[in-house]
């Protein structure tokens, strides 16, 4: 930001970690193409996230605003999507708490993204069915079981990378996901893991 | 009955995030270039000292020290609500309401609090429509506020928006280049120039 900014034509294949390094040099074009590249998948993770369409935007759009702000604390520039991921999960995970704070002086969020409206349109009824009782069970677990659960089994991140988004020890993440999953394996069929 | 798949994701839709990557990042510009008032407590104080010196020239320097302070919360409906509780000689009840301009402004931007904006009232029908994903809509809206709202500050910011959907979502680079085109003549804000030149000339070489 700032007179330091500048634009220039950037070829759509360039690395992520030229891109960042551009992008601290206070290149806008660098800065574009990095959301252009990124910012559909985290969208799409947010929603998952979140269960609602205004809700994941108004995440994505803060962790871009942050994650801007503070690229200089990205030690590995090639480790972008990882690094915005888990600013995407800090900021849900205090969405989230402040809804659940909402809930009980009786302000109900707008869920209008649950899991089994977001399912294909060749999903059976009874994956349909499942998957509102997973999405069900899923409100009722705390906030980080609920998070970690979410990335390990509905978006199949790594063990590791779940750990790492988290900001969490492998250890305390295996906690969150076991504790997750006795609640869930108790209400939904579900494939072992 | 099958067993849900690990992960679930494969049993969902990639649902179209198109329009709220647009969106999405006008808004992360937006906020890039507008400081977060609590982060700058200068900006604070300096915000309150011009709203009480405001106040100060638009209110009758007989209005005494009281009614000036609750003027400056609610100026406009405080001689209705306090109509049953003051005398007709009260000094507040003197206290000028705001009034519609005539005439547009210069710049074009509203400054009255009465006045109706109808750019913002376009703008958050374009909110809508691209919420709901009604592309068609979004178009529309916000050719309307480039081509009759031209004087506006944010009808270059409308056909930057314009423009990247022709260009990302709708692939139109020559409907975009005009777009871009269009924004540029308009004096677009200083910040909108650079992206502006970069956005027309991706739309060029597509």
């Amino acid at each position: 930001m700032g007179s330091a900014a500048s634009v220039t034509r950037l070829p759509e294949g360039l690395p992520t970690e030229a891109l960042v390094n551009r992008a601290l040099r206070g290149d806008r074009g660098a800065e574009s193409l990095l959301y252009r590249r990124f910012a559909g998948g985290v969208l799409v993770t947010a929603l998952r996230l979140m269960r609602s369409h205004s809700a994941a935007e108004d995440v994505v759009q803060d962790s871009f605003v942050i994650g801007f702000a503070r690229l200089a604390q990205l030690k590995t520039p090639g480790q972008f999507r990882a690094w915005l991921l888990s600013i995407v999960v800090s900021q849900a995970r205090k969405r989230l708490r402040r809804e659940r704070l909402l809930q009980w002086v009786g302000l109900e969020a707008v869920a209008d993204a649950p899991l089994h409206h977001q399912a294909m349109g060749s999903a059976s009824v009874e994956a349909r069915g499942e998957l509102a009782v997973l999405d069900a069970m899923l409100q009722q677990l705390p906030v980080a079981h609920r998070l970690a659960w979410t990335l390990r089994y509905v978006e199949g991140e790594k063990l590791d990378d779940v750990a790492a988004v988290m900001g969490k020890s492998l250890a305390t993440t295996k906690r969150y996901l076991q504790a997750a999953e006795q609640r869930i394996s108790a209400h939904v069929a579900m494939e072992t893991p | 009955m099958n067993p849900l798949p690990r992960p679930v994701k494969t049993l969902l839709a990639e649902p179209p995030v198109d329009a709220s990557v647009m969106r999405v990042w006008a808004k992360v510009q937006i906020k890039r270039r507008v400081p977060a008032p609590l982060a700058r407590p200068w900006l604070v104080f300096a915000g309150a000292a011009a709203l009480v010196a405001f106040v100060v020239m638009v209110y009758p320097r007989s209005t005494p020290a009281p009614a000036l302070l609750v003027a400056v919360g609610v100026a406009p409906v405080a001689p209705v609500v306090c109509q049953p509780f003051l005398g007709p000689s009260t000094p507040l009840m003197h206290a000028r309401r705001p009034t519609v301009p005539a005439s547009r402004p210069a710049g074009g931007a509203p400054v009255s609090p009465g006045a109706i904006d109808v750019v913002g009232t376009l703008l958050l029908g374009v909110e809508d429509a691209a919420r709901e994903g009604r592309t068609d809509q979004v178009v529309a809206v916000l050719g309307e506020i480039g081509e009759h709202h031209a004087d506006d500050p944010r009808a270059a910011e409308a056909l930057f928006m314009l423009g990247s959907l022709q260009l990302d979502a709708m692939n139109k680079p020559r409907l975009a280049e005009a777009s871009f085109r269009r924004a540029l003549e308009l004096r677009p804000a200083e910040d909108l120039v650079p992206q502006l030149w970069e956005r027309l000339q991706e739309a060029e070489a597509r």
